[in-house]
């Protein structure tokens, strides 16, 4: 990775990262639990595989270690094929959640 | 070696496999044709033994035939295995061997009942139930048979099922037997604590390092479970009840091989008896007041199996005084002969039965010399051998006995002198009654067919020349049995005689003498003139309490029928109804109340179910912090 | 590695095969791949190479569970010549996703890097969750596939937080590397590796279906079809279970995280058992008894010994073998039911089938323990394990679930209940049969934990390889049970 990056990422410090990471998540969760849209539903579950894409990307930087960011990548790919799949499942949600 | 193996399985396996398949196919099987099946089963597996025997080494000591692991957890490994050794073998030639007879003597004495495919069947449970017993390498497997032939004991005692006194003796058996076994788990759970294993040849090689109060506590508790099994004060009055079973099984079960699993028990464990004299003791004062005990209630029975089952306790009584004294091999030398001639007298005494058509009443029997031959001089036979007439088998092993009591304890001596001569007074008293004199019944006496006069004939011949199998120094002989159980149980090496030559002649001259005397008197009271028992009330006092059998099934009533019959409806009526059954029953209302809540928390609402799975997420979080 | 890269080129080949009209050569073909892929797994027995840069590795633990996951598709293809060739849809798809699944599941037994956890568990499920409404016809069956989409993806979501929070203490997704550093004193007071176990432990628990994160269990199972059903009880669960001791087997996990799975299973076995009772649907009552089963599972991750796998793989395959033969008796007697799959159905079975009532009746007692089956032995050893791990002393189960095995004694007691229903025939005994299979479960735990007496502290040293603990008597008993398929 770039050390310019690297060192921009370690501007701020890691609990933050850390934080608003479990921030994100959590608010993911709230969505999934709460929401009855579908829609809404695939993007709060992206929100909370994407606030573990945010940790892993701090973490990556703070470690020196490339190894996440691949990780990273194939967190993209299957939370990719798992909203197609979650879009492609028959059905009316609103029935489905009442 | 896998021969030896494969036939150390083969032994308890065949009649397994014959009870098998006999109870599956009991339908199909005619009474001969499942009696020839049992009865070649059983007969292979003494040609087995045989092959065992013949080629066992007493020099290598035994081998142990490891057949599955059966349970092994951390700390405990109890295979099912077998033990081969001279004390499993001289047992299981007994329990093949005279099994064999008695199975074949079966196919006649049950060849009219619809159920003898069942009866054989059963015969065969008993024997496999049996070689467990006495193969087994450890406690665990030994217990296995022992609870088998109990179970067994209770099913054949109750084959006649139908007769209500008959289910009450075979229940009163097994729950002798079962208090008996109280004892047995307790010793094994002891030796479990104490050594971490139940394999007979670990035990004995750690019992020294069992404190003495655990050596004392076991070997009682064994000794417990012995008198169970082999009819002892205090738990003996259930073998007199079971001769409600077929005659063979009384034969077989009740006379030569169950009721001597006791006496095995003992001489399997010897090490530990030879640690605790003070068990040693109550075994030789319990066996000989048994022997007494026994002996005097048979001299007034008029139910010719009941003498002869008495005079089984009786015989019972004078092996476990031999233990008690450290004779373990005069022990086992009198379970062998022991087996031939009270087998032998059981199943003469069935065929008279059997040729009376049922009648067990000696009142009204008499005068059968000549009409059943063969039965005759067979029963004959066995009666002198059980009194111990010189050079009878039953003469050098009961001799035996008594020269050990003489150089342990004279009044030991005394008491089972006294005891021979009872036993040939009741032998005899039954002898003459049953076959001389005049024919007191009323039905036409038939010989039995050669399937049970053969047995009969074989069983015989033992019986006099049994005595051979472990002949003494005085006779020329060198104790050939002896040795060859040294190499099972180390105890019976210092188990020697220190009498003189002369003072063993002059104590066989004694008994001999005393045994002519008491059968001339005999001679003199039933043949002579027929003294016929009158109905108990008429009798002296003495004489009616031992007619009475001593009220011992009485006491036993009061002491404990009786007040468990009552502790137990009371905690029926006030316990169970009352506390017991309201409890449970709320607790059972409790959970079909739990169910339907947590029911219908599962109700399909996916919202519902995220946020049930976040909530437990964040208990469990909780928990992990706190415990951190 | 060469059996993966077949499976999933079989996989494709079967999608190929669907759009002829060659329906009939899709299960013989996938059977034939899925036995070359077997022939070359077994070609590597014993050959432990390091895959991926070191991310999978085909040990011997991985390898005995390949041979059981090939072996129960296989068997579950033969179920599907018949069961789908009454359906109308193409088929090709449902054999291509359960082996795209396949896939997952070899994966989960051969991870070694945190990555390849997560992309397995990926890749099991994500077919699944299509398998599962392969009823395109019912609602009911698109219900279930989009709660376990919901609640599949929700649990990834924490398993993948999971992961990040051991990479972020650790900096390495490699097991071994992370064995490392929880094993020191720093792994052990860190809050992030803590946290990081925690949240992967809940991921996977999704899984392998513990409480409380169960509630798609029984939806899935009911609403699935059945040979999905039966696909998801025995290969996925295998695959779960074997992926889950292997990661509980490398990590070592901290005192607050093994309390935290202890609770788990306490839940577990208590829920499974208890709400079983109640259930009338057969798939449902499977679905609990898969849970108790899970219960039991759990148990044996709370004292691991060299002989754990060994249990675990047994217990594993003989549930799995009994449960396919269930799901398989289930097909026929629905389809004489006219589609009904309330338990009802198998009354009178023995009258009109009594050879399957037989078989029926010894699958049963197997998934409950009876003695002389393999079910009985398989538990007998979770036990014996559980025993060995002095459980009673640690965790305090005796209290618990003690009462739980007093509550059904009580409770299963059929004639306590009902007592107007008199059954006649065997058949129509299989609820009071199922029931008794919970029944006899909770009384067992409640005799292993309270009862048992505690023998010797010293583990034995036993064979590692968990083929060693096959041993013959339990083979053959376990063989038993192919007896459905052998008509």
């Amino acid at each position: 990775m770039n050390e310019g990056i690297i060192t921009a990422i370690r501007v701020v410090p890691l609990e933050h990262y850390v934080i608003l990471s479990f921030l994100l998540f959590s608010i993911g969760i709230a969505g999934v639990v709460f929401r009855r849209n579908t829609i809404i539903i695939l993007m709060c579950l992206e929100l909370m595989f994407n606030s573990v894409n945010l940790l892993l990307t701090a973490f990556s930087a703070y470690h020196s270690d490339p190894r996440a960011q691949v990780f990273v990548f194939f967190i993209m790919l299957v939370a990719a094929a798992e909203v197609t799949v979650g879009l492609a499942i028959p059905g009316d949600d609103e029935a489905q959640r009442g | 070696m896998v021969m030896t193996d494969l036939l150390a399985v083969l032994v308890p396996a065949l009649p397994l496999a014959g009870a098998v398949l006999l109870s599956a196919l009991r339908r199909k099987f005619s009474a001969t044709v499942a009696g020839s099946i049992a009865t070649a089963l059983i007969a292979i597996s003494f040609v087995a033994t045989v092959i065992l025997f013949s080629g066992f080494d007493t020099a290598a000591g035994g081998r142990t035939v490891r057949v599955l692991d059966w349970l092994s957890i951390t700390g405990m490994d109890i295979p099912l295995a077998l033990r081969i050794d001279a004390l499993s073998l001289t047992m299981m030639l007994i329990v093949t061997g005279v099994g064999a007879l008695i199975h074949l003597y079966s196919i006649g004495y049950m060849h009219d009942d619809e159920r003898a495919p069942t009866f054989f069947a059963q015969l065969n449970l008993f024997s496999f139930a049996m070689l467990m017993l006495v193969m087994g390498s450890n406690f665990l497997v030994t217990f296995i048979g022992w609870e088998g032939v109990g179970l067994c004991s209770y099913l054949l005692i109750g084959f006649w099922y139908t007769k209500p006194d008959y289910n009450y003796a075979a229940r009163k058996a097994f729950v002798m037997n079962r208090i008996g076994d109280v004892g047995m788990v307790l010793a094994m759970a002891l030796l479990f604590h104490f050594l971490g294993t139940l394999e007979y040849t670990a035990v004995m090689e750690n019992a020294h390092s069992i404190p003495a109060w655990g050596l004392l506590a076991i070997t009682l508790l064994l000794f417990f479970g012995a008198t169970g099994k082999s009819a002892q004060i205090p738990l003996f009055t259930w073998l007199p009840d079971a001769m409600a079973g077929p005659t063979p099984v009384s034969a077989l079960i009740h006379a030569a091989t169950m009721v001597t699993a006791g006496v095995f028990l003992v001489v399997r464990s010897s090490v530990l008896f030879d640690l605790v004299p003070y068990t040693r003791d109550v075994i030789l004062w319990t066996g000989t007041a048994t022997a007494l005990l026994a002996a005097t209630i048979g001299l007034f029975q008029n139910d010719i199996k009941k003498v002869l089952a008495y005079s089984t306790v009786s015989q019972l009584g004078y092996m476990f005084a031999a233990l008690g004294m450290g004779a373990y091999s005069a022990a086992m030398f009198h379970v062998t002969t022991h087996a031939f001639f009270k087998a032998l007298l059981f199943l003469a005494a069935g065929s008279v039965i059997h040729a009376l058509g049922g009648e067990q009443d000696i009142r009204k029997m008499g005068g059968l010399k000549g009409s059943i031959k063969i039965t005759f001089v067979t029963f004959f036979i066995g009666t002198i051998a059980i009194s111990g007439l010189p050079l009878m088998s039953g003469f050098f092993s009961k001799d035996l006995i008594l020269a050990h009591a003489f150089q342990h304890s004279p009044v030991a001596f005394g008491l089972l002198v006294f005891g021979a001569v009872l036993t040939t007074f009741y032998m005899f008293r039954l002898l003459f009654l049953v076959f001389y004199g005049t024919y007191r019944g009323k039905a036409h006496a038939h010989e039995s067919p050669l399937t049970m006069t053969v047995p009969l004939m074989v069983l015989a011949v033992l019986s006099v020349v049994g005595g051979a199998l472990n002949l003494p120094h005085l006779f020329g002989g060198h104790e050939p049995m002896k040795h060859f159980l040294e190499s099972a149980a180390a105890a019976i090496r210092s188990e020697e005689i220190e009498l003189s030559a002369s003072t063993e002649w002059i104590l066989m001259g004694i008994t001999a003498v005393l045994v002519f005397t008491t059968i001339a008197f005999a001679y003199g009271r039933f043949v002579k003139r027929t003294t016929l028992e009158g109905d108990e009330a008429d009798m002296p006092l003495l004489k009616r309490l031992i007619a009475q059998r001593w009220r011992v099934d009485e006491l036993y009533a009061a002491l404990f029928e009786k007040p468990y019959g009552w502790l137990s409806e009371h905690f029926h009526s006030i316990g169970e109804l009352r506390i017991m059954v309201p409890l449970q029953n709320g607790v059972g209302e409790a959970a079909l109340r739990v169910g339907n809540v947590v029911r219908k928390l599962q109700t399909g609402n996916a919202s519902f179910h995220l946020l049930a799975m976040v909530a437990g997420i964040i208990i469990f979080l909780v928990i992990t912090l706190l415990s951190n | 590695m060469s059996a993966l890269i077949l499976i999933s080129v079989l996989g494709v080949v079967l999608l190929y095969l669907g759009f002829g009209d060659n329906r009939k050569w899709l299960a013989p073909v996938g059977i034939l791949g899925l036995l070359a892929a077997l022939t070359m797994l077994l070609c590597n027995w014993n050959v432990e190479s390091p895959l991926f840069a070191g991310m999978l590795k085909f040990d011997g633990y991985a390898m005995a569970f390949d041979m059981s996951l090939i072996l129960l598709t296989v068997l579950l293809f033969l179920f599907g010549i018949d069961y789908y060739a009454r359906m109308r849809e193409n088929v090709a798809e449902q054999y291509a996703l359960m082996l795209f699944s396949l896939v997952g599941g070899l994966m989960l037994t051969s991870f070694t890097n945190l990555l390849v956890l997560f992309l397995g568990i990926e890749i099991l499920s994500i077919p699944l969750f299509i398998l599962a409404g392969g009823k395109r016809d019912s609602f009911r069956s698109g219900e279930a596939a989009f709660k376990y989409f919901l609640q599949g993806s929700f649990a990834s979501g924490f398993l993948l937080l999971g992961i990040a929070l051991i990479y972020g203490s650790t900096a390495s997704f490699d097991l071994a590397t992370v064995q490392a550093a929880v094993g020191t004193s720093a792994g052990q007071g860190n809050m992030l590796m803590l946290l990081g176990l925690f949240f992967t432990i809940v991921g996977v628990s999704f899984k392998v279906a513990a409480v409380p994160f169960h509630f798609w269990n029984p939806d899935v199972y009911e609403g699935a079809p059945t040979l999905v059903t039966a696909f998801m009880s025995t290969v996925v669960k295998t695959a779960a279970f074997a992926g889950f001791y292997r990661l509980i087997e490398y990590m070592h996990l901290p005192g607050a995280v093994q309390t935290m799975l202890v609770v788990v299973t306490v839940c577990t076995l208590f829920l499974g058992n208890i709400v079983a009772l109640r259930q009338t649907q057969f798939k449902r009552l499977m679905a609990y008894s898969s849970i108790a089963h899970t219960g039991f599972l759990l148990i044996i991750f709370l004292g691991i010994s060299e002989r754990t796998s060994g249990v675990l793989y047994y217990y594993l395959t003989t549930y799995s073998i009994a449960t396919v033969g269930l799901f398989v008796v289930l097909t026929l007697a629905k389809r004489a039911a006219k589609g009904d799959e309330n338990i009802r159905i198998f009354r009178g079975l023995f009258r009109s089938a009594p050879w399957l009532a037989i078989a029926t009746m010894l699958l049963l007692l197997s998934l409950a323990g009876i003695p002389l089956t393999a079910g009985f032995v398989a538990k007998y050893r979770v036990f014996a394990l559980g025993i060995e791990a002095k459980l009673r002393g640690r965790h305090g189960f005796r209290g618990s679930d003690g009462a739980g095995g007093h509550l059904l004694l009580r409770h299963g007691d059929p004639g306590s209940l009902h007592p107007q229903r008199a059954r006649t025939a065997i058949g129509g005994g299989a609820r009071e049969l199922a029931r008794a299979l919970i029944l006899r479960r909770g009384c067992g735990v409640a005799g292993a934990a309270a009862g048992v007496v505690e023998v010797g502290s010293t583990p034995s040293p036993s064979a590692g390889s968990p083929t060693d603990e096959v041993d013959q008597p339990c083979f053959s008993a376990s063989l038993l049970f192919l007896y459905p398929y052998a008509k």
